[in-house]
Order: structure tokens, then sequence, then C-alpha cells
């Protein structure tokens, strides 16, 4: 397993979510919009911290490439 | 750090002396009603003592008893649920403001109803982070549960008062759920034995959901023997049988999980090792990817689940579940078909490595549990929030959904815990494992006092 690999995305759970990711920081307020999200001012920087995360963690996941023949597990059996 | 004491009794002796009428089912429930108002005020373990209801019970299991009934394998014995457990007559909360003007349940969850068959007592709900959301029991609501082994300290989540209520010899055995860690991670922080059964094994009505594709309820307790009584109730199939444990193949696993741990940990799992007489070492791949496929399908599955309401009662929610809730309810939908698509790859790796071995064990967290006011770890050299971040070694394992035993660890000072993975359906080769660790002085729970069982209490 190669260290890249092995280094959670931008440090999960940080309080600083500034950095060289910040222009992978996905439009909240917009998508907020599309699901009928009205995100309180109060809140915004944590949501933006959180978003940031899962983003990190979606480019970690998306890094991989998947067979077309593997199915997502919706009917998961262990 | 307070200093340890010898448990008295687990919930089977306790049984043993109520269903034999040295004590009174009575005098045990309130005794540890009364144990739980004097010491609870130290780790902020209970958010509600189901005081009338517990007794009425009990008076029934002396009734049943004087009557020549058979009370049932548990009959007397307390225990307490986290607080999403449906309890008839209570408000299930989810450690949450937002569902407090709910209705009481109707009926008890199917868990809860078996253990109260098998004559146990509801005696308590337990303290949790809101909507199960986190590793630490930080609750904004209820406050903070402490390790009974130092308040100072975490006790781990979300299953946070159900372990330190345990620990701290207040109830025999309690009830968790468990996500992404959050029955184990307790578990260890808190030195007390946990089962994380076969997902979809248990079943789930009248248990508030987190993540639908990763929900486990199960028990913690302060013995294996208690664990494994529990867990069979639960299950509604008791394990008649265990694997002699010379026959249960056992590996290490490393890589990741051999990452990031203390020495102390590191020497321990040497020991446990070298006790089982195996040196198999087995490395899974991708383990990061597989957290993080476990993260995401989290804070989808829960945002989703909680979107209706943070559209309209956001500002009633725990700050710190809030914000991760709002991020979930977000991600791109690309995004969550590729964790579900990279599940079921994992699950290939994961099944090709227990062809090798029965058993897997690995660590439960980093360490100790952290001070509550230096709520972080060290993960590749950086700082990182212990809310979050607890589960590094445990949400890979729930991907998967296998069962886990999390193993408290015969250690001086703190607390320490090792996860005894399995195959699906193989809870009882995880017991004979836990059971020769036990045994061998290898593995116990050390509660600070078994205040259920003094006998300040006459029948």
């Amino acid at each position: 397993m190669s260290s890249a690999e092995r280094v959670s995305p931008s440090t999960p759970g940080n309080s600083g979510v500034a950095g060289d990711d910040d222009h992978k920081v996905p439009p909240v307020a917009e998508m907020a919009r599309l699901i009928g999200l009205s995100i309180p001012a109060a809140c915004m920087p944590d949501v933006l911290k959180n978003t940031a995360l899962l983003q990190g963690y979606a480019d970690l996941l998306g890094g991989f490439a998947l067979p077309d023949d593997c199915e997502p597990a919706y009917e998961y059996e262990p | 750090m307070t200093e340890p004491r010898s448990p008295l009794a687990g919930a089977l002796a306790l049984a043993a002396e109520i269903r034999a009428g040295r004590r009174s089912a009575v005098s045990v429930v309130t005794g540890a009603i009364a144990d739980i108002e004097v010491r609870d005020t130290r780790f902020n373990s209970v958010t509600r003592i189901l005081g009338a209801a517990a007794v009425a019970q009990a008076e029934e299991v002396d009734r049943a008893i004087a009557a020549g009934r058979d009370p049932g394998p548990l009959a007397g014995v307390p225990f307490g649920v986290k607080d999403l457990f449906d309890v008839q007559g209570e408000v299930t909360t989810a450690g949450s403001l937002v569902l407090r003007d709910n209705p009481p349940a109707a009926r008890d969850a199917t868990v809860v109803a078996r253990l109260r068959a098998a004559g146990a007592v509801p005696l308590a709900t337990l303290n949790m982070d809101e909507f199960a959301y986190g590793f630490s029991t930080e609750n904004t609501h209820n406050g903070t549960t402490r390790n009974p082994h130092d308040p100072e300290r975490l006790a781990g989540g979300s299953s946070g008062g159900s372990a330190a209520s345990v620990a701290a010899g207040m109830l025999p055995f309690t009830l968790g759920s468990d996500t992404n860690g959050s029955i184990r991670v307790p578990s260890s922080l808190c030195g007390v034995w946990g089962l994380k059964p076969t997902y979809g094994q248990m079943p789930l009505q009248g248990v508030y959901p987190f993540v639908a594709s990763l929900d486990v309820v199960g028990p913690m307790a302060s013995t294996v023997e208690d664990l494994q009584a529990v867990y069979g109730i639960m299950a509604d199939a008791p394990l008649v049988s265990l694997p002699v444990v010379e026959d249960v193949r056992v590996a290490r696993l490393g890589g990741w999980f051999a990452s990031n741990i203390s020495t102390e940990l590191t020497a321990a799992l040497d020991a446990v090792m070298t006790h089982l007489g195996h040196d198999r070492v087995i490395e899974l791949p991708e383990v990061a990817r597989a957290r993080a496929s476990a993260f995401l399908i989290s804070a989808a599955e829960g945002g989703n689940l909680h979107l209706p309401r943070l559209r309209r009662r956001a500002m009633q929610y725990d700050p710190a579940t809030r914000g991760r809730l709002m991020a979930g309810a977000m991600l791109p939908a690309a995004t969550f078909v590729q964790a579900h698509r990279f599940r079921r790859w994992f699950r290939a790796q994961v099944h090709a490595a227990l062809a090798q071995a029965d058993v897997l064990v690995a660590p439960t967290t980093v360490g100790i549990a952290p001070r509550i006011d230096q709520p972080s770890i060290i993960v590749d050299g950086k700082t990182v929030s212990a809310r979050a971040n607890l589960g590094i070694f445990t949400q890979p394992i729930s991907l998967t959904g296998l069962p886990v035993l999390a193993a408290p660890l015969a250690v001086e000072g703190m607390p320490l815990g090792i996860q005894l993975i399995g195959a699906p359906g193989s809870e009882a080769r995880l017991f004979a494992v836990a059971r020769e660790l036990e045994s061998a002085g290898l593995a116990r729970c050390t509660p600070l006092a078994a205040g259920f069982a003094a006998k300040d209490s006459p029948c």
C-alpha cells in the first residue's frame, strides 16, 4: 500500500479546511438549493468544512477504477 | 485515575442469585437505581432512569419465582439501552432534542422485548452522540459521557453511555448500536466486552436508524460469558456450543491496521498472537478507500434520513452533527453509487482473506481514550479530531458487514482493546477465541465496582 493511499484525504476532521484543495470545494449554496435546503449563515462554515472533507474522500474513492460488472451493493449480504 | 476494583458478579451470576431466591429482583433493581443516582454524577452515562416501570417488572419477576414459574435466564437483571432503542412508554430521542416531542414508543424494540421476556429489566436509557453520528459521546443536549477509568478522558462513542455504565459497574450489560464502530470504539476505550454481530442478523425493529446499509445492534458486558448469553437472547438463537479454539485459524491484520498504534498496543497484540500460536499476517488491500466508502455512505444515508427535518428545524440539531448531516445530504449520487460499488469489490477481497484465516485480529483504536479537553488523536503524524477519526480501524470493517467481537485487553493503566473479526455468521468462533483470551488472562473487563451486585439490600 502506498503512503498516498494510507493518508486520509485533507486530514479528515481537522478544523481547518483551507489549503491547496480549496478549489475543489463544491458550490455548497447551489447544491443546497437543489435539494430544498436552506443553510443558516451560522452553519455555513461547518457545512463547508464537512463538504470539503467528503469531497476529499470522494476524490480518494474516485481514483480507483472498478470493473464495469462491479455492481452497487444495495442488497448487501456480508 | 480511579483505582479499579474486582468485579463482583456478572449478569448470569446475578440472575442465578435471584432465581435461587437468595436475592430479590426488587432489591437488585432498587439498589442499581440508587447506585446510578449516586455515582453517575461523575460519568454522565445515563440519560433517564426508568424507575417505576423497572420496579414493577422486578416485582413481576419476584412473583413468578414465588409462584414456582420460570422467570427466565436473566431474571431480575437490570440493563440499559442506548437512547435509540424503543422502550415501551418512553420517547426514543436518539440523543437529540429534535425527537423529544415524539409520542412514547408503543412497544419495545424487538431485541429489548426478547431480553425482557428472558427476565431482564430495562432500567435506563444511555447517552450517545446525537443520532449516533460520532465516536466521542460529546452531546450538546445531554453533556459529555466521561470514561470511568479516568473521568478527564472520553468514553468513546457513539454508544459511550452503554460502555461507561458497564465499565463503572453500574449495569452488568447494555445495548448499543454500531454503524462505523460505535460499539467497538467505546468498548475499547472503557475496557468492556462488546459485539457487533453480522450485518443483517439482528432485528432492527424499534431501533432508530442512522445508516441503513451499515447499522447493527449488539450487546456490551463485563464478562464474555454474559456477552454471549445476551447475544443469544437478542438473536433468538443461543450459541449452544463453541468450536475448539485450537481449530480456529487466527491471523493478524497488517498494513493499515499495524500503523499509528501505540507501543503498548503493539506489545499486547504480540502477546495475543503468541498465546494463540499463530504468526500469520494478512494485509487487506485498499483499506483507506474502504474507510472512505463507509464514511461517504454514512454521510449520504444519514443526511438523506434527516433532510426533511434539516429543512425545517436545523438549529435544533447538535452543531457537531448538523454540519455533517447537511454535507452528507448534498453528496452527489455518483459518489454514493461509487462507494456502494467499491463495497462490492472490497467484500471479495475480504472474503479472500477469510479463506486463509477464520479470525482476523486488529486493534480497535490507535491508543487509549483521548482527554476531553484535548479531543484529538495522531494519525499519520497529523493531529485530527477524535470525534471523526477514532474509528479508523473500525470503519473499514463496518463496510464489510462482518461480525466483530471487541475484546478488552488486560493491560495496566487506561484500557485498550482489539477486534476479533470473523466471517459472516461465525460469531461462535469469535466467542471461542475471546473465551480463550479471557481464561488466559490476556483480556478482561474490570468494572470500578459492581454496584448492581452489592448485597446491601436484603430480600
